[in-house]
């Protein structure tokens, strides 16, 4: 039977072009660390000028021989760490494509390696990457199509001196495409770009500050998707409300594990407090279900902010992250809600972390996943659930609330405004009547109207007609109402020109404040 | 082994003794100009390498001071790799580090694969070439070449260069200085302080320069330069001469003085050189402190030992500035005689010469004990 093979040039294509973002290759390599058993990842920029990246940890480290396999043919063929193995810290293997070590590629033609295990031989490489590799490819050329392989560029050994090495791996981009500088640069002189501070939590409060990230830049940019994305704990168990991601962050703190860019030491960057609306929260317990015949597990949390759009927008929607990973970013379409929620769903937030199941659901790039997988269905339909009844129904609830209170206070004040335009006017103290009295005159046709008394005490007793009985927008209703008073007021003066001038003195004044 | 620059008590003897004070007395300087509202931090230019030494006890005498994002974004400097760039960051973060070769960026010359990127800004796609290797690193250098011209002035000025200022294999008068050259004139530009305000121009900048003495096969045309300088005081002031023979031990000439003692001739005449570059460009070394020269023995396993001269001077802009000069307008009187005074003083302060003998060695171990402590606030990792 002839078979279906796929040529190694796709492969070699996806070898220069699989993320979509600085961060998402970044991240990969960060996934790479973590699976290495690193606790800490350092990566530079070299910001503000931004001539080289390199991102360096202190894991496990890989030797000369698994360099020369991945470099020979492993690219993309890693053997995949069991999905059941345990890392240190009981950490869940993140797993990988294994051409995370050339995703730095769409950056930069050339990078140094530089490994040393903690056991065997460690090793430096030089590592070029063809220039102008996809016109090769679409031409065949011969220097980079071969029969079985495809090559992508070349590697040399540098000198090694284990002594001047940590253990670890590093690697130090040499060619960073001159795009990438110059876009980083100029983003430091947008009008709104301030100086990242080194403490993270005040970064994020400058984050919180703008409408979209991309005010602040392309630095600022790579900083929050990398935070956003990558397995670090949150500045604390209370940045959300209703201890939201207290024993998340207990356990991502359980990890050690540290991503530190530019000296500036990474937590996701979410803060949401203090918000004068309050917040409608839904914490998912861990949900565990079986989809053909594999699990999928996972927890999270779903949060509006009420009445508040969330700034930056890019905290916008739900993540998933699958073994802590964040799967691209936050997804604004809330994994394709299909209900029209209004300005409620700019006030969305929410994280699912995966702790089984849903790799299959991948896409290649990492960044998103194939809408029609039946693990990925599973958790859609759940949120989407949750999304309906328990955050966008209890939040149109709280809106309501909010909007009768707000139509209350609203009503009384304007209320005790058309008692003070009266009172001003009569020197007497006024007070609103509920007992309805109609003009006999005008009883048949049962147009409202105002009846006014003067009581004994030096009072003045105004009879209100019910709002509802007024034929007109419910929204000027209260209006009518006050106009008809003051129009009564008027009436009370003997002559036809004072009446006028009454009318129009007191109409004056009542618009004046309502 | 590797020398351990960082934690070498003669090296940090003149950290502590020479690169310090000079760093305070500038500050200082700054301030005494500032109004209250434009107190502006001290912009300072190093090849402090990996540990950084030089900008963290900077930091711990509070000369330096990182912005308020917890930044050192006042310090430049400069290191071969990216590699190195990066572990340097590391320890002073936000430190704006250029990575590559100084002297190569700084003269910027005329690319011989002939690609010539041309433009106010060198990182735009290239129109007349393909993306690759070399096109994009010509258009790095570039990029940093006029990055590197976007920082200056600086009020500090550490060339730390750990190698011969002459090279044998270089023709006269050799890469190192025509880089000073440049980077001199390049002190002349205006700046805006990080809090902003107006466009300012700096009226003085401090240096420290450190070389090795030699090399030993210098070439004759370097020896007839240096030669030059100091037959050339010699001819223009006679009350010179007495002076030369007694610092000299007798000798009366300047060839002899080169066959018979070199060292002595090169302490004598390479801060002419350095004096020369800095007239040419605008600047002359302020005479009231004048030059200060430390030197010292490096002694390593398996090397030869060597001898290493560090400099420090105060250096002042000449006014009315060349802008504002007619053509030919000579040298004006004050930097005349500041050069003389400068020259005399060379030939009557003897360097101080640093011994393991003559060094208090706890409190450099102290202060050097106390950077490090600084160090580990930024990377705690360092010693690992």
């Amino acid at each position: 039977m002839p078979k279906i093979l796929v040529h190694e040039k796709a492969l070699a294509h996806l070898s220069r072009g699989l993320y979509r973002s600085p961060a998402s290759a970044l991240r990969e390599l960060v996934s790479n660390s973590w699976d290495a058993n690193a606790t800490e990842v350092r990566i530079g920029t070299n910001y503000p000028l931004f001539y080289q990246l390199s991102v360096a940890d202190n894991g496990d480290g890989f030797t000369r021989k698994e360099f020369e396999k991945i470099m020979g043919g492993g690219i993309g063929n890693s053997t995949k760490r069991s999905e059941t193995e345990k890392l240190k810290y009981g950490r869940p293997v993140i797993g990988r494509l294994g051409i995370g070590m050339l995703g730095i590629a769409q950056i930069c033609g050339s990078f140094i390696v530089t490994s040393k295990p903690r056991k065997g031989q460690g090793f430096r490489a030089r590592v070029k990457l063809f220039d102008l590799l996809r016109e090769k490819l679409d031409s065949n050329d011969e220097l980079v199509i071969k029969t079985e392989e495809v090559d992508v560029g070349e590697y040399f050994w540098e000198e090694y001196d284990e002594s001047s090495v940590e253990y670890g791996t590093s690697i130090t981009s040499e060619d960073v495409h001159p795009t990438f500088i110059r876009s980083f640069q100029n983003s430091l002189k947008f009008e709104s770009f301030k100086e990242p501070p080194l403490d993270w939590e005040k970064a994020v409060k400058i984050v919180s500050g703008v409408h979209s990230l991309q005010e602040l830049g392309d630095y600022w940019r790579l900083l929050w998707e990398l935070a956003a994305s990558c397995p670090v704990p949150y500045i604390s168990d209370n940045v959300l409300p209703n201890k939201l991601i207290g024993n998340i962050n207990k356990k991502l703190k359980s990890y050690h594990f540290r991503v530190v860019i530019d000296g500036i030491d990474l937590k996701k960057p979410v803060y949401l407090k203090n918000n004068p609306g309050g917040y409608t929260t839904y914490s998912i317990e861990e949900q565990s279900k079986t989809i053909y015949g594999k699990s999928v597990d996972f927890e999270g949390y779903l949060l509006v902010q009420e009445g508040t759009q969330l700034h930056p927008d890019e905290l916008r929607g739900i993540m998933i992250r699958v073994r802590n990973i964040g799967i691209g970013y936050y997804d604004q379409t809330m994994l394709d809600y299909r209900f029209n929620e209004g300005p409620r769903s700019r006030w969305l937030t929410g994280e699912i972390y995966v702790n089984r199941g849903l790799e299959n659901a991948l896409n290649i790039d990492r960044d998103s996943f194939n809408r029609f997988h039946p693990e990925f269905r599973y958790v859609q339909e759940f949120i989407h659930e949750k999304l309906r009844s328990k955050i966008f129904a209890v939040s149109y609830r709280k809106i309501e609330e909010r909007s009768n209170k707000k139509k209350e206070t609203v009503s009384k004040t304007r209320s005790a405004h058309l008692k003070n335009v009266i009172s001003e006017h009569t020197s007497l103290k006024v007070n609103f009547s509920k007992t309805i009295t109609r003009d006999k005159s005008h009883n048949e046709t049962k147009i409202p109207s105002v009846a006014i008394r003067e009581s004994k005490s030096q009072e003045i007793i105004v009879d209100l007609p019910k709002e509802d009985t007024l034929k007109t927008k419910k929204s000027y209703r209260q209006l009518a109402v006050a106009i008809l008073a003051i129009f009564e007021i008027a009436l009370r003066e003997k002559e036809l020109p004072k009446k006028r001038e009454v009318f129009s003195e007191l109409l004056l004044k009542l618009l004046e404040e309502w | 082994m590797a020398i351990d620059y960082e934690r070498d008590l003669l090296k940090h003897h003149v950290r502590a003794n020479a690169w310090l004070p000079l760093c305070q007395n500038r500050l200082r300087r700054i301030r005494s100009n500032d109004t209250l509202r434009q107190k502006r931090r001290l912009r300072y230019f190093t090849f402090c390498a990996v540990g950084a030494m030089d900008v963290l006890m900077l930091d711990v005498a509070k000369v330096i001071k990182p912005s308020k994002a917890g930044r050192f974004d006042t310090v430049v400097f400069f290191d071969k790799t990216n590699e190195l760039v990066q572990k340097t960051q590391q320890r002073i973060p936000g430190a704006i580090g250029f990575p590559g070769d100084f002297v190569k960026v700084v003269l910027l010359d005329d690319p011989d694969d002939g690609i010539v990127i041309a433009g106010q800004d060198s990182l735009l796609p290239q129109t007349n070439y393909d993306d690759d290797h070399r096109v994009r690193q010509r258009q790095i250098l570039v990029a940093q070449h006029q990055g590197f011209i976007r920082q200056f002035p600086f009020d500090v000025i550490n060339l730390d260069l750990e190698e011969f200022l002459f090279k044998p294999s270089e023709t006269l008068p050799g890469r190192v200085i025509n880089a000073m050259r440049r980077v001199f004139e390049w002190q002349g530009r205006s700046f805006v302080a990080p809090q902003g305000g107006s466009e300012q121009y700096i009226d003085g900048f401090s240096l420290m320069f450190t070389t090795r003495i030699g090399p030993e096969n210098i070439s004759a045309e370097y020896l007839n330069m240096l030669r030059g300088y100091v037959d050339e005081n010699l001819r223009q002031d006679t009350t010179l001469l007495p002076l030369f023979q007694e610092r000299t031990g007798g000798i009366d000439n300047v060839a002899t003085l080169q066959q018979e003692n070199f060292e002595l001739f090169f302490l004598l005449a390479m801060p002419k050189v350095l004096s020369s570059v800095l007239i040419e460009t605008d600047w002359y070394i302020d005479p009231v402190s004048g030059i200060t020269i430390y030197e010292f023995e490096r002694t390593t396993p398996n090397v030869e030992p060597y001898r290493m001269l560090h400099l420090v001077m105060d250096v002042k802009r000449q006014l009315p500035i060349r802008n504002y000069r007619p053509p030919r307008a000579g040298l004006a009187p004050e930097v005349q005689q500041a050069y003389q005074a400068v020259v005399h003083q060379i030939f009557t302060r003897g360097e101080q010469r640093v011994t393991i003998e003559n060094i208090d060695r706890a409190r450099l171990q102290a202060h050097l004990d106390r950077i490090i402590e600084q160090r580990r606030l930024y990377c705690p990792d360092q010693d690992q």
